[in-house]
């Protein structure tokens, strides 16, 4: 343990500087990752084409992603890309799978219009661009 | 400008707090910083309870911003008839002028990355937007405000409570729908815990700590990046510190008043996170303990009512069951296992030794220096209940790792981060208080 004042006050200078340091260096690179862009403000922009076109009282939403379409294929962001769907959608609630009315179909992939006219006949379906198709059902 | 006017929203919820910590409270000069700080996490929560009263009385939700702006003016015009003079600042010696000159480099540093990064991602980062913005949106735009409460996807957490959503939306009801709003608050809870750490310090006269603990805080990056994620874990982090310094304060001069405070932080500790009822029951247990000598837990307990009466309600007749306490059978099982106690204690080493964000842990140095500095006898006496509170903590969140019923490698690695940074600002101010003065 230091006893000299001096010693003291320099040791705590140390300490201060040594945080200003290390404390920079993780600010300017930071060890954990940092997303590539702001993809909330992204998805939000998005939505809000298919925001403009849900009529007022719809208060329940259907939800069908890639990783209905192909089961098999990994999907590291559908989980992600569903909460960020509700979140941008809310107050109404998204519900994974089929729902009275009207259905959001997240899917970029070539099957999706195969996949829809199997599982979803009768739905009126409009394309929203950026893989996401707006589908009208009748209950 | 909507930046500008986001901060001033904040304004009338300060000027609550800082009402009712001088009403709580009647000891001026060197205590005026400790309690403007102490006023945004106090006066945020009494908001929240106004609010969330005025939602479940079926008041229209726009009323009450401006109306509340209307009544913080005039408590502050009726309470604050003092001279200015009573809430000046010492200055601080011209020998110290290294420590301060750093302390003032550091904030500037901060208060930078927080806005370069903070403006860049707006809504926050998962768990900000998909629980406390989430939850703000639904109490703005739904038509009736307990829809996320009634609806059945229990996915993003639909129990946790609304401190923090009630302020966003309030926020929102008064400006529109902005991200600034979420972001300004955020800012003030990151900002505030600081404070609150050099003003608690400066107040017990530990100048030099006191500036080289806040400037460390500030100077932490997972600090400054939880901050600028709007992760609710800071404005718990900052409820749980203020709690610990009143309890601290309480130790030091016996005064059964700073119980209150005490109780009322911790109990908003609750209403912010459900971590904030384990430590609501530490704190308890502290007072009881402390109960040999005089009655702490009758002041703790008054402290605490407000919050706990809107948490309790809110759990009671709004939220569904905690995904934690689900029923699990196979928590007995889970309990009996060896193996998970060395995963978890594994876990909490390796996330101890990295903690921080510098490319040293930031706990192995902050150790060298205490060593070297030395600890206080006298003080130990005090901060002995922050370091039992803290210990605490540690003890809940190993016991709920124990019990989880998701996969413990998962829930380890998505939350433990987070929980420790819950109580680093409780941790540095306890190291700082038990040690010697640098002038000693």
């Amino acid at each position: 343990m230091l006893k000299n004042p001096l010693a003291r006050r320099a040791l705590s200078a140390a300490l201060t500087a040594l945080a200003l340091a290390l404390g920079l260096n993780g600010l300017l690179f930071p060890l954990s990752p940092v997303p590539p862009s702001d993809y909330v403000s992204a998805w939000d922009a998005k939505m809000s084409a298919v925001s403009r076109r849900l009529p007022a009282g719809v208060t329940q939403v259907g939800y069908f992603s890639e990783a209905d379409i192909l089961p098999g294929a990994p999907a590291p962001d559908d989980y992600i890309e569903y909460y960020l769907t509700q979140y941008s959608l809310a107050p109404r609630i998204v519900q994974r799978g089929a729902a009275d009315g009207w259905v959001i179909v997240n899917s970029a992939a070539p099957q999706t219009a195969d996949w829809l006219q199997s599982h979803l006949p009768g739905c009126r379906a409009e394309k929203l661009g950026g893989g996401l198709t707006l589908l009208e059902c009748q209950p | 400008m909507t930046l500008l006017l986001a901060f001033l929203l904040w304004l009338p919820k300060v000027g609550l707090g800082l009402t009712a910590a001088h009403w709580l409270w009647q000891e001026k000069s060197p205590a005026a910083g400790l309690k403007f700080f102490v006023a945004i996490p106090l006066g945020l929560g009494i908001s929240s309870l106004f609010f969330f009263a005025w939602l479940w009385l079926g008041l229209p939700a726009k009323l009450y911003p401006p109306l509340e702006a209307l009544a913080a003016a005039l408590l502050l015009f009726f309470t604050f008839r003092l001279p200015l003079s009573a809430f000046r600042f010492s200055p601080f010696p011209k020998k110290f002028i290294i420590h301060y000159s750093a302390f003032c480099i550091a904030l500037a540093i901060a208060v930078f990355f927080f806005f370069r990064r903070a403006l860049q991602f707006s809504h926050g980062y998962e768990d900000a937007w998909f629980i406390w913005n989430m939850a703000a949106r639904f109490l703005y735009r739904a038509a009736d405000w307990t829809l996320r409460f009634t609806s059945q996807s229990a996915l993003w957490h639909p129990d946790y409570p609304l401190l923090i959503p009630l302020n966003v939306a309030q926020g929102w009801f008064a400006l529109g729908e902005t991200t600034r709003v979420p972001l300004t608050m955020a800012a003030l809870f990151t900002f505030a815990i600081p404070g609150l750490i050099f003003s608690a310090l400066r107040f017990s006269g530990q100048k030099v700590h006191a500036l080289s603990a806040a400037s460390l805080l500030l100077l932490t990056p997972a600090f400054l990046e939880y901050g600028t994620q709007q992760m609710a874990d800071i404005p718990l982090a900052a409820y749980f510190l203020g709690a610990a310094i009143f309890l601290w304060l309480f130790a030091q001069t016996g005064n059964l008043r700073l119980l209150i405070f005490n109780g009322l932080l911790a109990g908003f500790g609750a209403w912010t996170k459900n971590e904030g009822w384990l430590f609501w029951a530490a704190c308890l247990l502290i007072c009881i303990i402390l109960a040999r000598q005089q009655k702490p837990p009758a002041f703790f307990l008054l402290g605490s009512l407000p919050p706990l009466t809107a948490a309790l309600a809110f759990k009671v007749f709004l939220a569904p069951a905690n995904d934690l306490f689900v029923e699990n059978s196979s928590r007995w099982q889970h309990l009996l296992d060896p193996a998970r106690y060395g995963q978890i204690l594994a876990a909490f080493a390796q996330q101890i030794g990295a903690f921080g964000g510098w490319r040293l842990g930031i706990f192995g140095v902050l150790l060298v220096y205490a060593l070297l500095m030395g600890f206080r006898r006298s003080a130990l006496r005090q901060t002995a209940w922050l370091w039992l509170l803290i210990f605490i903590q540690l003890a809940g969140y190993f016991a709920i790792y124990l019990i989880t019923p998701h996969d413990l490698a998962w829930h380890l690695r998505t939350s433990l981060a987070r929980l420790l940074m819950q109580i680093f600002p409780l941790a540095v101010f306890a190291l700082f208080a038990s040690l010697k003065d640098v002038e000693a």
